[in-house]
């Protein structure tokens, strides 16, 4: 443990009437880290997310950020929803949507606005500052999403399957693309997926959950080196280790094998 | 040579002049069947007679004086009815407490037709302006409480989630988030309450009389002027008609996004 902690989750504990989503994690987040989260559908790491952002309070336990525990959702932090889509207002232009990332800061309008501007170039999405949201492709949507998170500078971000509803060619794109913002913005992120290749490619570390109730079962280091470039990354052989090993931390008894 | 034709007529079919042409067509055969005696032209006159007292009424500044005091009225009520529904809506759709404790109340209060509380109104207000506009506002309130109460339940969570992430304040969310994106729905509403305010608008007047298009129509027929009485009510089916297309003009305007969003969907 090198860096200090960003994010501290002790003990925490999700019960939804009786269903118990997420149960006694222990885990630290370290600063500039880009931490994957994977596990099945349903096993609890999206309560997990919204837990870290202060969305929902934990049963037990507690959420700490810098030090301080967090009882609501903390204004240095910046989630990007799996819905991405909807979490856009469909009234506002794509440079209102980002700047209206800005709406609790007591900054004047029209610095919000070239803050705005800015991260909409740091996206690509310059041109299409002016469009409505509903006039973009799902991937386009996703960059004013990032966007938005840009503008708010805030030190870490979280994101719920970014990428999920994606074509494969947008996806990798926007990987890459998250991974420069990343370094270059010098975030913390923790990113939620259920594509462990996505996971291995983007992180610096992958936990494993497993559902009913929610616990993260494994920890994977991933060393592999940066920059990462899509093809050849991906046939490196250390990759298709850490694959092995996450598919085998992630698999289940009496299923069908996906290793021999 | 005939597929043309067909598709000639077809596209004459696809326009809306075929409404009004429809309305037209009734019209002739009304007045045909009035001139031949087919039905009795003392209770039904030749719609050339009803525009002709059309004409005479308007002219003399009659209708338009009935008129302007019917739609004063339905406005003015109107008004003070969205004043009070939509901010009183968008409370119960975001407030649980405030929802257990109103719902029972409205949904006792909003079946109830709004003529049978015009006897207790003028019990308690007399006959004159308050208690009219007491009536209509009362009766085009509920249409656009509970619309403006349903959109706000209804807003995608995932954008409420989101004003929370923004730490955006309750107020900020429901004023900045739940509002715009309630606003179609409560448009909606909107609309059904204002032909309410109108049909109470003349009902009242019909019952109370006095002045207004509802007073002149009932007192037309009263005196035997059927004529006159007909001419009244097609006044009252042009000002249904402009008064939809104002608002769906207005609707069009305000709430571009959202007619645009949901054509790019289908």
């Amino acid at each position: 443990m090198s860096a200090p902690a960003a994010l501290r989750l002790s003990r925490i504990t999700k019960d939804f009437d009786g269903n118990v989503a997420v149960s006694g994690v222990e885990l630290e987040i370290r600063v500039g880290e880009l931490l994957a989260i994977i596990g099945r559908s349903g096993c609890g790491k999206s309560t997990l997310l919204r837990i870290m952002a202060g969305l929902v309070q934990p049963t037990r336990g507690l959420v700490e950020l810098n030090g301080k525990p967090i009882t609501g959702p903390p204004e240095d932090l910046t989630v990007v929803f799996q819905e991405y889509g909807r979490s856009l207002l469909p009234w506002k232009t794509v440079v209102s949507n980002v700047a209206f990332g800005l709406s609790a800061s007591p900054m004047e309008k029209k610095e919000k606005l070239e803050r705005a501007l800015s991260s909409l170039d740091a996206v690509g999405l310059l041109k299409q500052a002016e469009l409505y949201p509903w006039q973009l492709s799902g991937g386009m949507q996703q960059r004013v999403a990032l966007a938005r998170a840009l503008a708010r500078k805030s030190s870490i971000l979280l994101m719920d399957e970014p990428f999920g509803s994606l074509d494969a060619q947008s996806r990798l794109e926007l990987q890459d693309e998250l991974l420069r913002l990343w370094s270059s913005f010098g975030m913390t992120a923790v990113i939620v997926t259920h594509d462990i290749d996505e996971a291995i490619y983007l992180a610096d570390r992958v936990c494993v959950m497993r559902g009913s109730p929610g616990v993260i079962s494994a920890q994977v280091n991933i060393e592999l080196e940066r920059p990462r470039v899509q093809v050849e990354t991906r046939g490196r052989t250390e990759f298709s280790a850490l694959r092995r090993e996450l598919y085998e931390a992630l698999s289940e008894r009496n299923k069908t094998p996906l290793l021999r | 040579m005939r597929r043309l034709f067909v598709m000639k007529i077809r596209s004459i079919l696809n326009t809306r002049l075929t409404g009004v042409a429809l309305i037209i067509t009734a019209t002739c055969v009304i007045e045909l069947l009035v001139s031949w005696q087919w039905v009795d032209p003392v209770y039904v006159p030749r719609p050339s007679t009803v525009l002709e007292s059309l004409a005479a009424t308007m002219a003399s500044g009659e209708l338009p004086t009935h008129i302007g005091i019917t739609l004063g009225r339905a406005f003015v009520a109107y008004s003070i009815a969205i004043l009070i529904a939509v901010p009183f809506g968008i409370l119960l759709g975001e407030s649980r407490i405030a929802f257990n404790l109103f719902d029972p109340l409205v949904q006792a209060f909003r079946p109830m037709p709004s003529s049978a509380i015009i006897p207790v109104a003028i019990l308690f207000l007399g006959i004159g302006d308050s208690m009219r506009l007491f009536v209509i506002a009362f009766a085009s309130v509920w249409p656009v409480l509970v619309a403006a109460m349903d959109a706000v339940k209804r807003v995608d969570p995932i954008l409420v989630e989101t004003g929370r992430m923004l730490n955006l304040s309750r107020r900020q969310i429901a004023l900045r988030i739940a509002l715009p994106a309630a606003a179609p729905a409560i448009a909606t509403g909107m609309r059904i309450g204002l032909a309410i305010a109108l049909i109470l608008s003349l009902t009242v007047e019909m019952i109370v009389g006095g002045d207004g298009l509802g007073f002149f129509i009932l007192d037309a027929e009263r005196s035997f002027q059927f004529a006159r009485m007909f001419a009244g009510i097609v006044a009252i089916g042009v000002i249904g008609f402009l008064a939809n297309s104002a608002f769906t003009a207005f609707d069009r305007k305000v709430l571009r996004w959202h007619h645009q969003s949901v054509l790019r969907d289908k």
